[in-house]
């Protein structure tokens, strides 16, 4: 036990102090954070012109309509509760208007073609001074169309044309046959939405860290140094219990900050602010286990392929086996995930190397009783542990043999008795 | 011991007292590794057992075994001091930093504890692992090619080390081309060729028998002249 726990120790402690772990692990909570920010700062410029553009209040503001189409002169301004109205003066000649508009005379001038009808064009014009390609300042004008144009159509038409229907939908879960309303299925997907991307994140990160693991040794030659210190089987747990906590760590990296923005309100600035989400605990639990059975059968099944091989790259190839069952079978056959459950959707849940992303895409589509899901959680863990046993046993096999060969007659021969398990 | 259709060791039998310094000997693929790798277990013999004491050895009998492998590397991307801190963790000293330190005084190499072991030359990465394989205060020390690439000052050195630790009581199997190391340090010997014994006793017994020869004509005589390093 003590062994193992040395193990754990060195390989944490080594892999925590080295800076491309970290740079791994903060890059994507920086990433989020700089969006945040920049949509933070984009937020407020847009907020600026949204709330007017421009601040209009001092600004003369006229319009020449050759297609004698606007009838409103007086738009809403500022704070809807102060009820200011602003004036867009009407004037005729458009060649005098420009003129004014370049003599500082007029602020902003709004031409409207006589073919308005047809072109749907309005031409703004504004002083020298004033001109910025930030600001918006055709909302004055918009808003005096939109005015006129609402007050022609019957306001149902209106909500019809402007997507403002109210809809009342009802659905029935596909496990149980309850009623779900859909703020329920929205809250419900959340869950495994966030697994499905802290997976890939998860071997993406750290999927060559754990290939590395147990190929270093012997590309350094140390195993054998190694294998009189400690008993293979401790060795090869130590170095997955090391990967898991590293993975976890990976995970805290990442959830905390994010932990953090939803306490202080940072997330609204990236959210639509109507949409209202609520992460549910128990389902959160339920898929984060998942995740943590999926992780620990990755690292098990690279740790046995480690274990085999002489060098990293070699292992490289051979976990590319691994990555195809994982990512691309499920993306391939997803269709299988949602309605009613076929012989493909029970194999690509059950068989372990696509088994974490099916688990996650199923609950995605609702299509997962939770029953299946602790099923998959289970099945998951048992390969984990077969696959920890196949690769100290591999191991211990193949541990120092320094070729670049694997030879499985020798890998997969009669075992004989040893002294040292 | 078999390896495919191969017979690399056959019918090998031999002791090592307590206390003595063992030289095994042979030339290039005589089989010392390979039995060296059985006694430790880190290949499963096809047959025969390893007796300590008249008893069949078990890992839970926990004797301190320090081995210095022909093959031998160290993790490349950590320090000297981490690597050594491991290791004497995994081998159960109490206070495995105090050793390092103390050892890395000892061959001259204070002043690289920090250092990472890629940025160290072959002679002092050598030195680690003779630190690795000693501190332990092992009752068997197995030392395979021990000073292979050390500059004579470095074996010296680690003659010197050796032979402290044989009088603190380690026994010693050793491994070596050297025949001059074989005559200063063995009481006894094994000469190998081919897996099977050619020599085995004292080194005065094993000279007697072939005449009072040197053992570099001995060893001549047993491997040919063209098979000598």
């Amino acid at each position: 036990m003590s062994g193992i726990f040395n193990v754990v120790r060195f390989e944490v402690m080594r892999n925590l102090k080295k800076p491309s772990f970290w740079i791994a692990a903060v890059m994507v909570p920086i990433a989020l954070a700089a969006y945040v920010a920049i949509c933070g700062m984009a937020g407020y410029n847009m907020g600026d012109s949204l709330s007017g553009g421009v601040d209009m209040t001092d600004l003369e503001v006229a319009v020449v309509d050759d297609a004698n189409y606007l009838q409103v002169f007086e738009i809403p301004q500022g704070d809807p509760e102060e009820q200011k109205t602003k004036t867009i003066a009407k004037l005729e000649d458009k060649e005098q208007a420009i003129q004014d508009v370049k003599d500082k005379k007029i602020d902003v001038l709004y031409y409207i073609p006589a073919d308005f009808a047809e072109s749907a064009k309005i031409e703004i014009y504004v002083k020298p001074d004033k001109s910025n390609i930030l600001d918006d300042y055709s909302i004055p004008i918009r808003t005096a169309l939109n005015l006129q144009a609402s007050s022609q159509i019957p306001a149902i038409d209106l909500k019809i044309i402007t997507g403002a229907i109210e809809v009342a939908t009802t659905t029935y879960d596909a496990t149980d046959d309850h009623e779900v309303d859909m703020s329920e299925n929205i809250n419900k997907i959340i869950a495994p939405i966030i697994c499905v991307a802290l997976f890939y994140f998860l071997i993406v990160v750290l999927g060559n860290r754990i290939i590395v693991a147990m190929t270093e040794e012997k590309e350094n030659r140390i195993s054998e140094l190694l294998l009189t210190s400690i008993k293979p089987n401790d060795l090869v747990i130590g170095k997955i219990i090391s990967l898991m906590i590293l993975g976890i760590v990976q995970l805290l990296v990442l959830v905390v900050p994010v932990l953090i923005m939803i306490n202080t309100d940072a997330i609204s600035v990236v959210l639509p602010a109507d949409l209202e989400i609520s992460v549910n605990a128990v389902e959160l639990i339920k898929y984060f286990a998942a995740l943590l059975a999926s992780y620990f059968f990755f690292t098990s099944a690279c740790v046995a392929i480690g274990s085999i091989t002489p060098t990293a790259k070699d292992a490289n190839n051979y976990s590319g086996v691994i990555m195809v069952f994982m990512i691309v079978l499920p993306i391939v056959f997803m269709s299988v995930f949602n309605g009613e459950p076929t012989f493909m959707t029970y194999f690509l849940t059950y068989f372990p190397a696509s088994a974490p992303l099916s688990i996650l895409l199923r609950g995605i589509f609702g299509s997962l009783p939770t029953w299946e899901l602790w099923l998959s959680v289970a099945d998951l863990i048992a390969f984990g542990i077969l696959c920890s046993y196949l690769g100290t046993y591999f191991f211990k096999r193949n541990a120092i043999s320094f070729t670049s060969k694997i030879n499985f007659k020798k890998l997969l021969g009669n075992p004989r008795k040893s002294w040292n398990k | 011991m078999v390896f495919a259709d191969k017979t690399v060791i056959k019918d090998l039998s031999f002791d090592v007292k307590k206390g003595e310094i063992f030289g095994l000997l042979g030339s290039n693929g005589s089989g010392k590794t390979t039995t060296i790798r059985a006694l430790l277990g880190l290949y499963e013999p096809t047959g025969g057992e390893l007796l300590v004491n008249g008893k069949k050895f078990a890992p839970q009998d926990k004797i301190r075994i320090g081995y210095l492998p022909e093959e031998r590397g160290l993790y490349k991307k950590e320090s000297v001091i981490d690597t050594m801190i491991y290791f004497g963790r995994l081998r159960g000293l109490e206070n495995p930093k105090e050793w390092s330190m103390n050892y890395l005084e000892r061959v001259e190499m204070q002043d690289f504890a920090k250092t990472r072991v890629d940025k160290l030359s072959q002679g002092m990465q050598q030195k680690v692992q003779v630190g690795i394989a000693v501190m332990n205060d092992p009752e068997l020390l197995i030392l395979d090619e021990p000073t292979k690439g050390f500059d004579p000052m470095n074996r010296k050195l680690l003659m010197t080390i050796i032979e402290e630790l044989h009088k603190k009581g380690s026994t010693m199997i050793l491994i070596t081309h050297y025949m001059e190391e074989v005559e200063r340090l063995c009481d006894r010997i094994l000469l190998l060729r081919d897996g099977k014994a050619k020599a085995y006793g004292t080194v005065k017994d094993v000279r007697k028998e072939f005449g009072g020869k040197s053992l570099d004509d001995i060893f001549v005589e047993i491997y040919g002249a063209k098979e000598v390093d």
